[in-house]
C-alpha cells in the first residue's frame, strides 16, 4: 500500500512525460531567474608577460636580443628621498628658536627654523624621520619637556672645563630620540655653539660607500664617506669655522673642510687635523656639541668584510675612529657629547653598547612623569638589568640576550669603549604631549575623518601607549 | 655593459650578482672576490673604477671559467665514456647518472646529459640520425640457405 499523498510508478512516468517538454535541455543554462539562455563567458584574457627585466640566462654569454633588452629596462635613477608634501594644508606653527626653549612653550609643535632645514638636508635623516616630515609642508616637532632636560644637560657639561660625560639617548623604538636629538642641535647651532652633527651611521656601515684598507694597519679607510661628513660639517658651521685660524697656518678651518671635501683622497686627514683643532679649542672660541645618531652603528658589525671574507667591526674603519676618540675620551672637548641609539634596524644591532645602557652601574637620568604609564611591549633588545657574567649560579654559561654580549668582539677591545656614558630615558608621549601633535596632524590632514571622534585621544594612547611612530604609522596606513 | 673576458655583463647589476653570470663564478665565489679587491658590497658594476676593472681580471685569469671550464668538464666525461664505467654509459644514452628513477623522471638528464660528448662518443643513440654518424653504411649480406628454407620449415611444421 501506498502511502498517502504518495504517486505510484505509472503517476510518476506520466508526471515525468508531460514535463518533459518544460524540462531545460542540460546543454544549454538557463539562470532561474532570466528567460533567455546566457552563453558561457568569455574566457579571461591572458595576461601580457609583465615588462620587466628580463631574465639572462646564466652560465652562458648571453645573446644580443637579451643585451639589449636589458640595457633598455635598466632600473631608472633612484628618486630623491625626501619630497615635502605641497598638497598638505598650511599649519601655521612658531619657529624652534631659543627663546622658545621655557618651560610655558612645553608642550608645542614647533617649526625648524629654515635656515637649519638648508644647512642639514632631510634626505641625510633617518628613515622615520624623512617619511614623516614628508607628510607635511614644513618640518616641524614637537617640543617636550625630556627635549629642555636635555638642553640643560648639554649647557651644563659645556661649563665644566671638559666634557666628561657622553649623554646617550635611549628608549623603545619611535619614541621620539632622533627627534630631540635634532630639535638639539638645531638649538645650539642657533645659539652659536659649533655642531658636528651625524644624522645616519647605517651608510658608514651597510655596504653602500667603497672602502680601501689602510697599507700596514688593521684599518680601512671610507674616503667618499669621509668627504660627504666634511662637507656636512662645512655646510653646517662654515661660518663659524671660517672665523677660526688653523694652528698649522694654512688658513682656517673653513678651508680644511673645503680641501677635504673637494679631495676624498685626503677627506680623513683633513677630518682628523679639523677634530684635532676643535678639541684644542680655547676660552675664545665656540663650543662643540658632538651630536651623533644611530650611535649603535659605531660599535655594530658592518656589511664589509676583509680579504679573509670576515666580518669587519665598525671600529676598524677610521671614519668611525675619529668619531669614537670622543666618546672613549681620547679627545677632549669644550663643549658637550650628545648621542642618540636606533633600534629601528637589525644593521645597527650593537650587543656590547646594549650591555652598557642596561648596566645598573650606568647612571640614568629621567624625567618624572606625571601620570603612570600604561604597559607597553617589551623593547625589542630587552635585557635584564644584570651584571655581565659568562656562567650564571649554576655554572652555566649564560645564553641569549645576557650572554650575547660575551660573543661581540667590541667587548675584547677596551680601547674603543665609551667612557662616562649616561643614559637619558626618552619616554614616549604624555596625554598631553599626544594631545598636541594629534592636532597638528588634524590640521595637516594626516587623521582620516573616521578616526575624529570624541574620546580618540584616549583610544590612541591606549592603542599605542604613547609612541608617536606607531601612531603615525597607523593613522598613515588607515588614510 | 662591461665586456669582460670574452663575457658581457650587465652594468646595472651589483657587481657580485654582475660577476655570477660568468660560466663557472657562483655567488660565494663572486662575493669572494669582492672580498679581496675591497669592493663595497653594494656596488654597482657602472661604478666601478677602471683599476678595479683590471684587478677583477687578473684576478679571473686565475680561476678556470668559460671555454677552460667547460673543455674540462667535456673531457671528464669522455673519459668516463672511454672507460667504459657504469657513469660513461648512463651519459652516453643521456640517463641520469647519479642513481636517480628513471621510471617516472629523467627528461632533465635526457636533456641536459651527453651533451658535451663528442658525435663519436655516443654510439648507438636514438636522439642522432644514423645519417650524423661517421660509420660507413651496413652493407645487407648475401642469402643463406637457411634463411631461404625458414619459411618452409614453418609451414610444414604448422602441419605436423
Amino acid at each position: 500500500m501506498l502511502a498517502k499523498g504518495a504517486l505510484s510508478a505509472a503517476s510518476r512516468c506520466r508526471l515525468a512525460s508531460a514535463s518533459a517538454g518544460t524540462l531545460r535541455s542540460h546543454r544549454t543554462p538557463v539562470l532561474a531567474f532570466s528567460t533567455t539562455p546566457v552563453s558561457h563567458a568569455a574566457p579571461t584574457a591572458k595576461k601580457k608577460p609583465s615588462a620587466g627585466v628580463p631574465k639572462i640566462k646564466r652560465g652562458g654569454a648571453p645573446t644580443d636580443n637579451d643585451l639589449d633588452r636589458a640595457i633598455d629596462k635598466a632600473p631608472p635613477e633612484p628618486k630623491p628621498k625626501y619630497v615635502p608634501n605641497k598638497n598638505a594644508p598650511e599649519v601655521v606653527v612658531g619657529e624652534w628658536v631659543p627663546e622658545k626653549a621655557t618651560e610655558d612653550n612645553v608642550p608645542q609643535v614647533l617649526s625648524l627654523p629654515p635656515s637649519f632645514v638648508e644647512a642639514v638636508p632631510l634626505d641625510t635623516l633617518p628613515t622615520i624621520m624623512m617619511k614623516y616630515f614628508s607628510e607635511f609642508k614644513t618640518p616641524s616637532l614637537l617640543a617636550r619637556k625630556i627635549t629642555l632636560k636635555i638642553l640643560d644637560e648639554v649647557v651644563a657639561e659645556s661649563k665644566k672645563p671638559v666634557a666628561d660625560r657622553v649623554l646617550m639617548l635611549d628608549g623603545r623604538y619611535g619614541c621620539g630620540k632622533s627627534s630631540v636629538l635634532l630639535q638639539s642641535a638645531s638649538y645650539f647651532k642657533q645659539s652659536g655653539w659649533i655642531v658636528i652633527y651625524v644624522p645616519r651611521t647605517f651608510d658608514w656601515v651597510c655596504g653602500l660607500e667603497p672602502y680601501a684598507p689602510v697599507k700596514d694597519t688593521i684599518y680601512y679607510d671610507q674616503p667618499e664617506a669621509t668627504a660627504k661628513v666634511l662637507k656636512a660639517i662645512g655646510r653646517l658651521n662654515g661660518e663659524a669655522l671660517a672665523e677660526i685660524p688653523a694652528s698649522s697656518g694654512k688658513g682656517t678651518l673653513a678651508d680644511i673642510v673645503q680641501q677635504g671635501s673637494e679631495d676624498p683622497a685626503v677627506a680623513h686627514a683633513c677630518l682628523e687635523e679639523l677634530f684635532g683643532e676643535l678639541s684644542n679649542g680655547g676660552a675664545d672660541r665656540p663650543p662643540v656639541l658632538i651630536a651623533i645618531d644611530q650611535v649603535n652603528g659605531l660599535y655594530s658589525r658592518t656589511a664589509y668584510r676583509d680579504v679573509h671574507s670576515k666580518v669587519i667591526t665598525a671600529d676598524r674603519f677610521n671614519l668611525a675612529r675619529s668619531f669614537i676618540k670622543f666618546l672613549n675620551g681620547e679627545r677632549k672637548l669644550k663643549g658637550a657629547v650628545l648621542t642618540s641609539t636606533d633600534y629601528t634596524t637589525n644593521h645597527l644591532h650593537s650587543p656590547f653598547l646594549n650591555h652598557i645602557l642596561t648596566s645598573p652601574s650606568t647612571p640614568t637620568i629621567t624625567i618624572p612623569t606625571e601620570e603612570s604609564k600604561l604597559p607597553g611591549p617589551m623593547r625589542r633588545d630587552f635585557v635584564p638589568r644584570r651584571p655581565l657574567k659568562d656562567v650564571d649560579e649554576f655554572g652555566v654559561l649564560s645564553w641569549g640576550r645576557e650572554g650575547e654580549v660575551s660573543f661581540d668582539n667590541v667587548l675584547k677591545r677596551t680601547k674603543v669603549h665609551p667612557r662616562g656614558v649616561v643614559r637619558v630615558e626618552v619616554p614616549e608621549f604624555a596625554k598631553e604631549e599626544l594631545e598636541r601633535v594629534v592636532g597638528y596632524w588634524k590640521a595637516g590632514g594626516l587623521v582620516p575623518l573616521n578616526r575624529q571622534r570624541p574620546g580618540m585621544i584616549e583610544k590612541f594612547y591606549m592603542m599605542t601607549g604613547g609612541n608617536p611612530y606607531k601612531l603615525f604609522r597607523d593613522l598613515l596606513t588607515a588614510l | 655593459m662591461l665586456y669582460l673576458l670574452g663575457v658581457n655583463l650587465p652594468d646595472h647589476k651589483q657587481v657580485p650578482t654582475a660577476l655570477t653570470h660568468i660560466y663557472g663564478i657562483g655567488i660565494h665565489q663572486a662575493q669572494k672576490i669582492c672580498h679581496k679587491l675591497a669592493i663595497h658590497p653594494r656596488c654597482r658594476l657602472a661604478h666601478l673604477p677602471e683599476q678595479k676593472v683590471t684587478e677583477i681580471s687578473q684576478l679571473l685569469n686565475t680561476y678556470k671559467i668559460e671555454a677552460e671550464l667547460r673543455r674540462e668538464r667535456s673531457n671528464r666525461i669522455e673519459q668516463l665514456v672511454q672507460i667504459g664505467c657504469y657513469r660513461g654509459d648512463r651519459h652516453k644514452h643521456g640517463y641520469p647518472a647519479n642513481g636517480q628513477r628513471t621510471r617516472p623522471n629523467g627528461k632533465t638528464a635526457k636533456k641536459l646529459n651527453g651533451r658535451s660528448l663528442s658525435v663519436r662518443s655516443r654510439g648507438f643513440c636514438t636522439s642522432l640520425p644514423l645519417a650524423s654518424t661517421t660509420s660507413t653504411p651496413r652493407v645487407p649480406s648475401p642469402p643463406s640457405i637457411s634463411s631461404t628454407l625458414a619459411p618452409i620449415t614453418r609451414l610444414i611444421a604448422r602441419f605436423i
